[in-house]
């Protein structure tokens, strides 16, 4: 196995993609491998560390008053339809 | 009321009437997304929601010219706008930052350019902010906002082999400048 076939191996490993039957690949190398293993182990805590990134959110007074400009700048005047109350 | 509420569904009732109900369901729908993924690009609230606003009003102006074709998701098609307008404001020169302990009380603050975060960052934060800007994106579209391999490379404009190499790439440059930071510690 190249390093090429090796790093296409490890993403889909450690994106939980892998066949279980090539588990066992990955597996033996890093048994076989010390800087496999790690190889493994930090991209795992990358992962695992954008899995659980803090989001940022809008607050709802922009929301809103994006949303008023919007409904003023891009609605017909003729339209029937109303803006619900949420 | 739009008869079904999907996304395309939603633009071509907005592209034929201008349907208020469904511009307010598609903002609703994805206003904390995009505004999300725009504040992984920029570096103050102020800048974030500028830029969320601008992309949502060439949203609806393209939507009215019919430019949604349908051959991509909306959502797709939404976040190359997005995308699009963060790159610009990137790309813009920077207006001198101003402090809001200038100001007597938070009534202005609605006024003050690039006011300072006061978050603290981070470790992905800091990290994020130091791998390159096509890593920073295929990251945010990808492993942030939940986009298949094959969605971002459309957003992109690459194949999605090299869209698939690139987050490979993004995955091991953040993973590397993670590593840095914690061995500088």
């Amino acid at each position: 196995m190249n390093n090429e076939q090796w790093e296409e191996l490890l993403d889909l490993y450690v994106a939980g993609d892998l066949p279980v039957a090539l588990q066992a690949l990955v597996r033996e190398r890093m048994d076989s491998d010390p800087s496999a293993a790690e190889d493994v182990r930090t991209l795992i805590s990358t992962r695992v560390a954008l899995d659980t990134a803090q989001h940022s959110h809008p607050s709802d007074r922009f929301v809103e008053r994006t949303l008023r400009g919007l409904l003023h700048a891009n609605t017909r005047s003729d339209s029937n339809t109303r803006i619900s109350a949420q | 009321m739009p008869s079904s509420d999907d996304d395309e569904s939603l633009a071509k009732l907005y592209t034929a009437d201008g349907n208020a109900r469904a511009l307010e369901i598609l903002f609703r729908r994805h206003s904390d997304s995009t505004y999300g993924f725009a504040a992984r690009f920029l570096n103050c609230r102020e800048d974030v929601e500028e830029a969320t606003s601008e992309s949502w009003m060439r949203v609806f102006k393209k939507l009215r010219a019919d430019e949604f074709a349908g051959q991509s998701l909306f959502r797709t098609w939404l976040f190359g706008i997005v995308r699009h307008v963060c790159l610009e404001r990137l790309r813009q020169p920077r207006l001198p930052t101003l402090s809001l302990s200038l100001f007597d009380d938070g009534a202005h603050a609605d006024h003050v350019l690039f006011a300072p975060e006061t978050e603290p960052a981070s470790d992905l934060d800091t990290a994020f902010a130091k791998i390159g800007e096509d890593h920073q994106l295929i990251l945010n579209l990808c492993d942030l906002q939940g986009f298949t391999v094959l969605e971002a490379s459309e957003i992109f404009g690459r194949s999605p082999s090299a869209t698939k190499s690139l987050h490979a790439r993004a995955r091991r440059a953040l993973r590397d400048v993670m590593i840095a930071q914690r061995t500088q510690e």
